[in-house]
């Protein structure tokens, strides 16, 4: 493939331009994928702390945490309020499950990575927000009567069907990149051609003239080639010169006869 | 041959990849918007039934004990409160029949006694999306829930203000590969074209295209060629002659490849400050969240140590590691200083304490500087005089173009990938970066040329017995880079932070400095030029430095700190060039005994200090008085420093002419 100007420009421009579309492309699909995700985090940071206002009031009685005995109820009142929790624990400050509920809900006690979380960003607004496996955890502190925590509210929901919606728009977008990406090519083809055909055409030019010199002709000089390679004239006429002055010799030369 | 033209090409093809870009972005941003919409609203939706079933449930416990629902009290408080930790929900209302019974939140959602939010049809209005939920006992009543439609468009906004950032990173991006590859590919070529036609109209046939492209420069230039090989062999110019002609002749295409190279090592030193200019937004909060007490020291002055210390050792090992380029080769110490920043940003990124971090950022230092000075070191060894200033100033825009992009750039990709993430992308720019200078620098050959000597402690002396010097290095140069330090890399990301501004906006927000400096710069270099006048530039520049620092003490809201950068870039901008040139016209004794490159040198080591200095006294002024107090404090020092310089200047008098090259932003 004969690479001109005009080819080894296009490809230029183009890879500027996948960079740049890709770039920003990929930022808004992870930029939106994120909005997506928080949006639904925040509903189910409803029904967390929806749960864990309802134990605070009863610990905030005087009851602990641990003697609570409507706990199930609770747990099973707050997860009928939303299809898409696959788990709702209760639990104590060791981590220790008192009550749960749902397919993926932990017994026992809490993952030590949960903990660690829990007790990182726990006891803020937005409480702690882990990815375990494919599903979402969200975790909420519930503060005792004296302004410590008394234990916190897990939540779990399936990021992986969450992430199964937003990811069906990955062909629609890869096909409008394309169509994008085309348009732009075709654009800046014709402009480049237009740009640069002057250029090429000068280039073309010089090259037959020096060619045509170079075999002993007496090429002329246009004058906007001349004024696009100022030196060109004063080379051409060497070269034909020099042409002419070898052939000369040449002629003048004695012919041995055999 | 005709370059102009190839000059306007660059900026034709800038143009149209902007427009194209531009256009593309706004129709992927709409494209976005009609994609995500679908999939965010019905989650919002779901969201205010969640909210609302709460509020139900508490209603409906109250009229199953035989209260009636329109005749409830309280209810605004509750509905109050259920807004109060919902803050992404706009209104509650409870409707009876058709009458607002309770409400709480946006007044435009309410219009009298009925909800403005809902029209006619009972349709979802266009600002809000809104839940209904029947609400027990005997009369028909409703709750509803209203979230605003507009998050899918809110979210895209952000995004277009990133888009831009990128944008103007693209572009830039453009710009240098526009550089180097219509550089290499179509105007050195063309320079060697015409040059050896010149050369072989005037009968010096020795000199040759040697280009082997398939394009029509090559298909011209292999013609050329062909053409100098019939005329060599059909005879030419008597041997003597053309001995003396052969050697003038290769000076010509040493030039370009020469100037070709320099554009080269342009990209290689973009890429190579971008990977630290990626880090700047976040730096000093990233070293805030490895911060551990230091007995004795607070907490703000722990903080700066590792940037302090950073601008120390690349003050201290700038002239060091020109010392070793010299005797080396300027590819060994670029090579050296690229590996040691990658491996300083690489450790960066994996520390897990300040002192990792401390140590990872003296070898980044380290490597800063070295890369920096080799570079400088080539440009100027691989010039002659007249074009040194125009060669260093080609690899200089590298830096600055660095300096835009690397910020704006940074700060959206450690929104998305952390900023331990960004460290180790860092750290595999400087690497690239080595790689392309392992491939264009050449290997040292040690010509015997006399090395330049090196700064002594005498020096300083001399230097420092001039007024006029200390006037310009002490109290403008060293101000300008304490209050560049102090407020743009390590206070103003801090406070941004605090106050909950993305890394994103931090980046976008330090763009702003650079971009002013990208414009102003060289308008204020053609009116200092044409006034001939540096003093006024100096100190107008001092004083709005000060005046940037009270902005942006006083600035509650974005905009007053956007404004607050953006006069700083101006003001730095104001002092930068006059300053040298008032250090040329200044120091005219001190050029002649030391030379001119002692001189300049020493300036640029002093001036570092006030870098080194700056987050020392920018964390003490931060323990002390807070945000707004140290950069008040800040301003002061500034403002001290214009009155320092002026009276000093005052004094002194006087104003020899003199030339000296265009400063480095490095």
């Amino acid at each position: 493939m004969r690479l001109t100007l005009s080819t080894k420009i296009m490809l230029l421009l183009q890879v500027a331009l996948c960079f740049a579309l890709a770039s920003t492309a990929v930022l808004s699909y992870l930029k939106m994928e994120r909005m997506v995700e928080e949006t639904v985090a925040s509903r189910f940071r409803v029904v967390a702390h929806g749960l864990s206002s309802e134990v605070e009031g009863a610990v905030g009685l005087g009851v602990a945490l641990n003697a609570l005995r409507n706990l199930d109820e609770m747990i099973q009142r707050a997860l009928v309020r939303d299809l898409q929790i696959t788990g709702l624990m209760l639990f104590n400050d060791r981590g220790e499950v008192l009550g749960a509920a749902g397919g993926s809900a932990v017994r026992g006690t809490l993952p030590d990575s949960w903990l660690a979380a829990f007790h990182r960003d726990g006891k803020t607004d937005r409480g702690a927000k882990i990815v375990d496996g494919g599903s979402q955890v969200l975790l909420l502190s519930i503060g005792n009567a004296y302004g410590g925590v008394a234990g916190g509210v897990a939540l779990t929901y399936s990021l992986d069907a969450l992430r199964a919606g937003i990811r069906g728009t990955i062909p629609e977008l890869a096909i409008s990149g394309a169509i994008n990406l085309a348009t732009c090519y075709v654009i800046s083809l014709i402009v480049v051609w237009l740009v640069m055909r002057r250029l090429q055409r000068s280039l073309r030019e010089a090259a037959v003239i020096v060619e045509a010199a170079t075999d002993g002709g007496r090429p002329v000089v246009p004058p906007e080639i001349a004024a696009f390679a100022p030196g060109l004239a004063g080379f051409v006429d060497r070269v034909s010169a020099r042409r002419r002055q070898g052939m000369d010799e040449r002629k003048a030369a004695p012919v041995e006869v055999a | 041959m005709e370059l102009t033209f190839i000059k306007r090409l660059n900026w034709l093809l800038t143009g149209l990849v902007s427009v194209l870009m531009l256009i593309s972005l706004v129709v992927q941003t709409s494209h976005f918007n009609t994609l995500f919409r679908p999939q965010a609203e019905p989650e919002l939706a779901r969201k205010a039934e969640v909210v609302g079933s709460y509020i139900v449930a508490q209603i409906d416990r109250a009229v199953s004990l035989g209260f009636e629902v329109d005749k409830l009290n309280g209810v605004d408080e509750i509905l109050a409160d259920a807004l109060a930790v919902n803050p992404d929900v706009n209104y509650i209302a409870l409707m009876v029949g058709d009458r607002i019974a309770a409400f709480a939140g946006a007044p435009d959602a309410r219009a009298g006694d009925v909800l403005a939010a809902r029209d006619a049809d009972g349709a979802v209005a266009g600002r809000y999306i809104d839940a209904a939920l029947t609400v027990g006992g005997g009369v028909p009543a409703l709750l509803h829930v209203g979230v605003p439609a507009g998050s899918v468009e809110a979210a895209l906004n952000d995004i277009v203000f990133d888009l831009g950032s990128v944008l103007i990173v693209a572009i830039l991006l453009n710009i240098e590969i526009l550089l180097l590859v219509v550089g290499s590919s179509v105007t050195a070529p063309l320079q060697r074209v015409g040059d050896v036609l010149k050369e072989g109209a005037e009968g010096r046939l020795t000199l040759r295209t040697g280009l082997r492209g398939r394009d029509e420069v090559g298909h011209l230039g292999r013609a050329i060629d062909r053409a100098l090989d019939v005329m060599r062999g059909t005879g030419g110019a008597a041997p003597q002659q053309q001995g003396a002609k052969a050697a003038e002749a290769p000076a010509a295409g040493d030039r370009i490849v020469t100037m070709q190279r320099i554009s080269e090592l342009r990209f290689a030193i973009f890429v190579f400050a971008l990977a630290e200019e990626l880090t700047r937004t976040f730096l000093s909060v990233y070293i805030k969240d490895l911060f551990e007490p230091v007995p004795g020291l607070s907490k703000e002055l722990v903080i700066g140590a590792p940037i302090a210390l950073f601008m120390l050792l690349w003050a201290v090992a700038q002239p060091i590691a020109g010392n070793v380029s010299e005797r080396r080769g300027r590819r060994t110490v670029f090579l050296a200083g690229a590996v040691f920043s990658a491996l300083g940003l690489l450790g960066s990124g994996l520390a897990t304490d300040l002192i990792q971090l401390i140590v990872a950022r003296c070898l980044t230092a380290v490597g800063y500087a070295s890369v920096f000075i080799a570079a400088q070191g080539f440009v100027i060894d691989a010039t002659d005089p007249r074009r040194r200033a125009g060669a260093i100033a080609l690899y200089a825009g590298g830096i600055l173009t660095a300096g835009v992009c690397g910020p704006a750039i940074g700060g959206v990709v450690a929104d998305q990938i952390g900023f331990r993430m960004t460290f180790i992308v860092s750290s595999a720019l400087a690497l690239a970066a080595a790689l392309m200078a392992w491939h264009l620098l050449p290997r040292h050959v040690d010509s015997g040329k006399a090395k330049t000597r090196g700064l002594r402690l005498r020096d300083v002396g001399v230097c420092l017995t001039n007024p006029r010097f200390v006037a310009v290095t002490l109290f403008s140069a060293v101000p300008a880079k304490f209050g560049l330090t102090a407020l743009l890399f390590f206070l103003l990301p801090l406070a941004l932070d605090d106050s909950g501004v993305s890394q994103s906006w931090i980046g976008r927000v330090l763009l702003l400095y650079w971009l002013m400096m990208i414009v102003a710069s060289p308008l204020v270099a053609h009116l200092s030029d044409r006034s001939g006048r540096r003093t006024p530039f100096l100190a107008i520049g001092g004083v709005i430095a000060a005046g940037a620092a009270y902005v942006l003490a006083n600035s509650g809201t974005l905009p007053m700190t956007i404004t607050g950068v953006a006069l700083l870039g101006l003001a730095h901008a104001l002092v930068n060039t006059p300053q040298m040139a008032l250090l040329a016209e200044s120091c005219v004794r001190e050029r002649s005994t030391l030379g001119e490159t002692t001189v300049i040198g020493m300036f640029r080591l002093i001036e570092r200090m006030g870098s080194v200095v700056a987050p020392f006294l920018a964390g003490l002024f931060l323990a002390y008085y807070g945000y707004h107090g140290a950069m008040k404090g800040i301003g002061i020092v500034l403002a001290a420093c214009v009155a320092a310089q002026l009276l000093l200047l005052a004094a002194t008098g006087g104003r020899p002419s003199a030339d000296l090259p265009q400063k480095d932003p490095a």
